[in-house]
């Protein structure tokens, strides 16, 4: 237990440090900085004119409110803005990592190799993302005082994390595949907009099969209904505990299938 | 005159039969986005709201076009031409006889016609399903194929300019993904422009971005409404972004210094 402690700190300093080197590498080109910063902020942006446009026309969509909508919009910024800043900023570029040889020089250092690959690039721009998920659920709980914060709370940060887990998990599950394949980088466009469909109530998918696989096969859900109800106060255990459950199958799918292909990787242009 | 050209797309067809993987790849994510905002307003629909006056037939005819659309986009383009700029490799095609701006179009049609072969099975259906249930006639169809061209040629000429950027300063990337996000978004790929506040309506009119999405998608469903006022626009846009382009590229070109090459 003391080991895995040390571990875990020893893996924190390792975020931190590669991100005190990002932010220095980044301020050498702040123009650079500010305009991700910026477009992180517009891609947001975009989301919530989507929800604005068609609330004009309906005031309903699936039995969520406007406000409701936004608040599943927010969950989806904040577990993708999370997922951009420590995970998909270093995979995003993974097959070339790999087809320039690059790769091996983090087989070679003493820590997990995924881990070091995820963290070598966290793209802190990103945070603007995440601030804006959580200004528009403080909005939400402005606007509804007679919800109590604290008591959701819990469930709230769970269901988020959860989120982050799982997206993270299947995007560099799928990016696996570049051990495989020379050109796989379209797995990413794949990934993220299918994870996009979270930004959509769960309750459109009317059909049994399709509210399954949104929950259960790739839970979707988790990143932005699932955490939206908790903020609403709706949120279960049991809704918690399969999150729970769920993220530790993809944590471990992803970790085997990340070790088998390590196993069978073999470096050609280092 | 044109035979270095012809052999440039002939190039480029072969180079993405090589990728097929990642062809095949991008059109299921345009198949999945479509589907996920198809079932969005299905969810709507069966609630008794409508979208202006869109039936929900014609919201998926919508939304399948626009996947169809996806396919004119040059964005890659813009990342080929960046990284050439950036890294000297521009050289290598300066000194021949070539003119960069046809080059580059003559690739992006390659690609295209390239990325279609392994597109057709699914283009295929999804024409057959829209001629099976009415949705589409022989004219709309006409009209949708001239309108992806100059599509194509609009998202092109706009892309080549972005990507002229490059030439002045390290984050020309930045503008690739700034006008991808508000094209698509001000374009129609998410929403039906019928959906946003009628002065946007109206002044997109005039922008070039409703071209890429939403008016090809009109006229394939068959609503012909300003279709010349469209083509002129489009027309106005695309000589616009040529000439710009061809002037931009050649003072550029003037100031390059490939260090290191």
């Amino acid at each position: 237990m003391a080991d895995k402690k040390s571990s875990l700190r020893r893996y924190v300093r390792i975020l931190f440090a590669y991100m005190r080197l990002y932010l220095a590498r980044r301020m050498a080109y702040r123009f650079d900085f500010v305009l991700n910063f910026i477009l992180a902020v517009l891609f947001t942006s975009m989301s919530l004119l989507f929800v604005t446009f068609v609330y004009r026309n309906v005031p309903v969509v699936a039995g969520w409110t406007r406000d409701e909508a936004l608040l599943i919009v927010a969950s989806y910024s904040i577990v993708n803005g999370l997922a951009w800043m420590f995970c998909f900023g270093g995979f995003w570029n993974f097959d070339l990592l790999l087809s320039t040889g690059k790769f091996d020089s983090f087989l070679v250092k003493p820590a997990p190799p995924i881990l070091l690959v995820a963290f070598y690039r966290t793209t802190l721009e990103d945070i603007s993302e995440v601030l804006i998920g959580v200004v528009l659920i403080a909005r939400y709980y402005v606007q509804h005082s007679e919800l109590h914060v604290f008591p959701h709370v819990f469930g709230v940060a769970l269901s988020l994390l959860y989120g982050f887990i799982i997206y993270t998990s299947v995007f560099v599950l799928a990016k696996c595949l570049s051990f495989k394949k020379i050109q796989s980088w379209s797995m990413n466009r794949l990934v993220t907009d299918m994870f996009a469909i979270g930004k959509y109530p769960q309750s459109i998918f009317r059909q049994t099969l399709l509210r399954f696989t949104t929950t259960v096969i790739l839970p979707i859900a988790f990143i932005g209904t699932v955490p939206a109800n908790f903020v609403k106060g709706e949120g279960t255990i049991a809704i918690l505990l399969l999150g729970f459950v769920l993220t530790c199958i993809f944590l471990f799918l992803t970790r085997f299938v990340w070790q088998r292909s390590l196993r069978d990787y073999s470096s050609a242009s280092s | 005159m044109f035979s270095k050209y012809i052999h440039t797309a002939k190039l480029s067809i072969q180079n993405q039969i090589v990728y097929r993987f990642n062809i095949t790849v991008f059109a299921l994510k345009e198949v999945i986005v479509a589907f996920a905002l198809i079932i969005f307003w299905h969810a709507v629909y069966q609630d008794g709201f409508t979208l202006g006056n869109f039936s929900f037939h014609s919201l998926v005819v919508y939304y399948l076009t626009v996947a169809l659309m996806q396919l004119a986009s040059s964005e890659g383009i813009a990342w080929n031409l960046i990284e050439d700029i950036q890294e000297g490799n521009i050289l290598n095609f300066i000194l021949k006889p070539l003119q960069s701006i046809w080059f580059f179009l003559a690739r992006t049609i390659g690609g295209k016609i390239g990325q279609s072969f392994f597109l057709w099975p699914l283009l295929g259906f999804i024409f057959i399903g829209f001629w099976y249930f009415h949705l589409v006639t022989m004219l709309s169809i006409v009209a949708f194929f001239l309108f992806f061209i100059l599509a194509l040629l609009l998202s092109y000429f706009t892309y080549f300019l972005i990507a002229i950027i490059a030439f002045y300063t390290e984050s020309s990337w930045a503008f690739i993904l700034f006008w991808h996000f508000i094209s698509s978004f001000l374009g129609g790929a998410f929403l039906p422009l019928d959906a946003f506040p009628l002065w946007l309506q109206h002044l997109s009119a005039f922008l070039p971005f409703q071209y890429l999405f939403y008016v090809p998608a009109r006229f394939l469903a068959g609503d012909f409404e300003n279709f010349w006022f469209a083509l002129l626009i489009v027309f106005a846009w695309i000589s616009i972004f040529a000439l710009l382009s061809k002037f931009l590229w050649h003072i550029g070109i003037k100031s390059y210094e490939a260090y290191g090459r």
